[in-house]
């Protein structure tokens, strides 16, 4: 295979083919599914390895559920070493038993592809499903004893033998979770999806030839090999450590659980450990090495040269070694409970690997982003009298600060890292009992900076269902704030409300609360975190914001040291010289 | 490449002849079961179950619009054809596939083609179909069109093999070996059968046309620059 000549026409191609065959799997789900979760939401992951589990194309998807991908696919040609076969489809959302899933509500269809009887390469897509069983709909509740009590574990388990459906297996699955006639089609789309991008691969090995593909793909781990290492020489030497706690685990209540982080460079090499953080908890927040490794190399890959995006693979893990204590949040073993694991610790890992990088690289400087404020709602739906449960992630802040430019608007938690999309208001009204009352961005509510975090969101609506109940968890930021990076302000505290009648009751996350018929949420969910000095802001930048209702006249004055005559829309430059002299 | 062929602006005028109108009912009906003609409604957010006799009635009415609009412009009904189609999905997906339903009279077999044509469809895109699970009907749509009207492309008076009449100037051209130096030609005054040898170059209000050194160009009735490898004529 070695005296193989590639062009660079060539090996463009197959990397591009490949990355363009997951980014198809995408559409196929969101075509064919009914889960609003998946289809229009997007908490889905779909990608490519090697027979050997090397990460080979992961462009769209959410790093917890994904970028560790190659652990799962591993632990299946372990258990089935001679016993796999064109047209096997295996399902697992175990997190422990070779599973490697973040939690339950993940589930990952594999497919391993042949080509002329060769086992060459496997697929995967993984994502959330309506509802996986468990004491509450929805699957992000506190309180369970162990991984049990979250809903139905799955090991790896071939549902599909060469192109047969193992039937009997789905229903022994789908009779374990609730709307199950809607989990079927999206487990079909997601099988679909599976599919094509098989047929996919199949193609390219035809176009090119087997030899020339596999090429290529040691040429691309190669290629991007070098271009992280490049980006990681560009660290100083050195050890930068950082540390992120969620406000509680949702079990022992109004308790920090820590996650810490020590970042080594040396020269091209980086190292990731997290020894020192917490045990694992009862609560729900704990993470399987897989998940931790997928947030952390997600944060690490966000400070690099954002052209490599697409183009992460088994390259970029070559340069990375992540550590994580056995027992410990970020590392935890069977049965310790998962349910909010991609949420916390999730977001504490990328915060953590994000803020220790940004003391190290300070013009790749990337503040927290706005805590994911998850409300998981279930009732009935007086118009259909059946069951809902709504999972949505519009009430989250936006995006943290970066070197350079303000965070970006209306982008949903860290730990999706951008792929999760805001629903449709309409669609969301038309399929869940749910009116929205308001939905808006909100003045001084994100972390102020030279560049500011993307705005926090106000968010609304009135239950127009039955009696239900309502799991906070998997949240944040009540009490523990985003941090802000060198020198930015942190993202300011988050809140939960019922209004019910006249009284205002306040909740908290990680909690299970009752609603009411005619309750009304209502949910302020903070921006990002700053990055630079909040008094080092142009004036101007600082104007636009006053117009567009962003930042008031006194925030202006007080922490941007700007003084704004609102009625001329101008910058009083005497002032604003005095106060940013004082 | 052996020889290419320039079409110009002058025949762009007459690729209008064919008129396509189209029309749109957007409704939410739901067909649960394939069995029967027409599914109960589920006590669902749809209105009621889908009734061949309703959907008839709509395409009737587009039908009707269409041929009522084109009598306007002076075609008469029997140049008029249609296509109807149904944008359908799987109940509780998010998205339609759009399905081509039979003409004529819509009744219950109409919509039992529609379901599997629509399965058909899923399957040819997606590599599945459900065909156990209801639809759900979103849009009607009618496509109405005429064939095209007889037309003739435009010709242009033949004017010979000699095409120095509507030489222009003269330019050094840049050609792989180094510069040359090259005839240009006022394309407007060019005509049928005038034989330009390259490298030359024709301009033309709305585009250059460069016939490199081993073509030449032989200008057709229609006024294309029809481009010959030499030698090869």
């Amino acid at each position: 295979m070695n005296d193989i000549k590639l062009d660079p026409t060539t090996i463009s191609t197959v990397w591009h083919s490949m990355q363009t065959a997951t980014k198809e799997m995408r559409y196929i789900i969101d075509r064919t599914c009914q889960n609003m979760l998946i289809s229009q939401l997007h908490d889905v992951s779909c990608g490519l390895w090697g027979a050997d589990g090397s990460t080979i194309a992961v462009p769209v998807g959410l790093p917890v559920q994904f970028l560790g991908g190659e652990f799962p696919v591993r632990d299946l040609v372990k258990k089935y070493p001679d016993d796999m076969e064109p047209g096997d489809v295996f399902l697992s959302n175990d997190p422990y038993h070779g599973g490697h899933a973040n939690h339950l509500p993940d589930w990952a269809f594999f497919r391993p592809i042949f080509y002329e009887g060769e086992l060459l390469f496997f697929t995967m897509t993984r994502a959330h499903q309506q509802d996986t069983g468990g004491s509450f709909p929805g699957g992000y509740f506190p309180n369970g004893h162990d991984i049990h009590a979250e809903g139905i574990c799955i090991p790896p388990t071939r549902v599909v033998k060469a192109g047969v459906e193992q039937t009997e297996i789905f229903e022994l699955i789908w009779n374990n979770v609730r709307f199950s006639e809607g989990v079927k089609i999206d487990n079909y789309a997601m099988i679909a999806s599976t599919k094509v991008c098989e047929d996919r691969i199949v193609d390219l090995l035809d176009n090119f030839g087997r030899d020339t593909v596999l090429a290529c793909v040691d040429e691309m781990f190669d290629r991007t090999e070098k271009a992280v290492r490049a980006e990681i020489a560009k660290i100083p030497d050195g050890e930068y450590t950082a540390e992120a706690a969620t406000d509680d685990d949702g079990t022992t209540l109004d308790e920090h659980v820590w996650i810490r982080v020590k970042v080594t460079i040396e020269g091209d090499q980086m190292t990731i450990d997290f020894e020192g953080s917490d045990g694992q908890r009862t609560g729900f927040v704990n993470c399987v090495y897989a998940a931790t490794y997928g947030c952390a190399s997600g944060a690490a890959i966000m400070t690099f040269d954002p052209a490599l995006a697409d183009y992460h693979n088994a390259g970029t893990m070559r340069a990375i070694e992540i550590k994580a204590p056995l027992g410990s949040v970020v590392n935890c073993e069977y049965p310790a409970t998962v349910g909010a694991s991609p949420v916390n610790m999730g977001n504490q890992i990328m915060e953590a690997v994000l803020d220790a990088l940004s003391k190290a690289r300070p013009e790749r400087a990337i503040a927290a982003w706005g805590k994911h404020r998850g409300d998981y709602t279930f009732g009935v739906d007086p118009r259909t009298g059946e069951r809902y449960v709504r999972t949505s992630f519009d009430y989250d802040g936006s995006a943290g600060a970066v070197w350079g430019y303000d965070g970006y608007q209306g982008v949903t938690s860290l730990t999706a890292m951008g792929a999760i999309n805001r629903g449709d208001m309409e669609e969301m009204e038309a399929r869940l009992p749910w009116r929205i009352l308001k939905y808006e961005m909100v003045e001084d509510f994100t972390g102020e900076g030279q560049w500011r975090g993307g705005p926090g969101i106000h968010w609304e609506a009135v239950n127009e269902g039955s009696d239900g109940q309502m799991a906070t968890g998997s949240s944040d930021g009540d009490v523990v704030q985003g941090f802000g990076a060198q020198g930015g302000n942190p993202s300011p505290v988050c809140r939960t409300y019922i209004d019910r009648g006249d009284e205002r009751i306040r909740v908290k996350p990680h909690r299970m609360v009752d609603v009411k018929e005619g309750d009304i949420i209502i949910k302020q969910s903070s921006g990002g975190g700053g990055v630079g000095y909040p008094a080092d802001r142009d004036p101007e930048m600082v104007l636009e914001d006053v117009i567009n209702e962003l930042v008031s006249i006194k925030a202006a004055r007080e922490i941007y040291k700007v003084e704004i005559d609102l009625e001329t829309k101008t910058i009083n430059e005497v002032e604003t010289k005095k106060l940013r002299a004082a | 490449m052996k020889s290419c062929c320039v079409n110009v602006a002058v025949a762009a005028n007459v690729w209008h002849a064919m008129v396509i109108r189209q029309y749109e009912k957007h409704i939410w009906l739901r067909r649960v079961s394939h069995e029967e003609c027409v599914g109960r409604a589920r006590k669902a957010n749809a209105d009621h179950a889908a009734e061949p006799s309703e959907i008839a009635a709509l395409y009737q009415e587009m039908e009707d619009e269409a041929l009522a609009a084109f009598k306007k412009i002076g075609v008469d009904k029997s140049l008029v054809s249609f296509r109807r189609t149904i944008d359908m999905r799987y109940i509780g997906q998010f998205h339609e596939v759009e399905v081509d339903v039979d003409g004529g009279d819509f009744g219950s077999k109409s919509l039992i083609q529609a379901s599997g044509a629509f399965g058909a469809k899923h399957d040819e895109l997606f590599t599945f179909a459900m065909p156990w699970k209801g639809v759900e009907l979103l849009t009607l749509r009618v496509k109405a069109t005429t064939p095209n009207a007889p037309f003739k492309l435009p010709e242009i008076a033949s004017g010979g093999s000699d095409a120095s009449a509507a030489k222009k100037s003269n330019r050094q051209c840049y050609f792989g070996d180094g510069f040359v130096d090259v005839q240009v030609y006022d394309g407007s005054k060019l005509l049928a059968d005038n034989e330009i040898p390259g490298p030359a170059i024709i301009e033309e209000t709305t585009t250059t046309v460069v016939v490199p050194e081993n073509y030449d160009c032989l200008v057709n009735a229609n006024k294309n620059y029809v481009l010959t490898r030499k030698g090869e004529n």
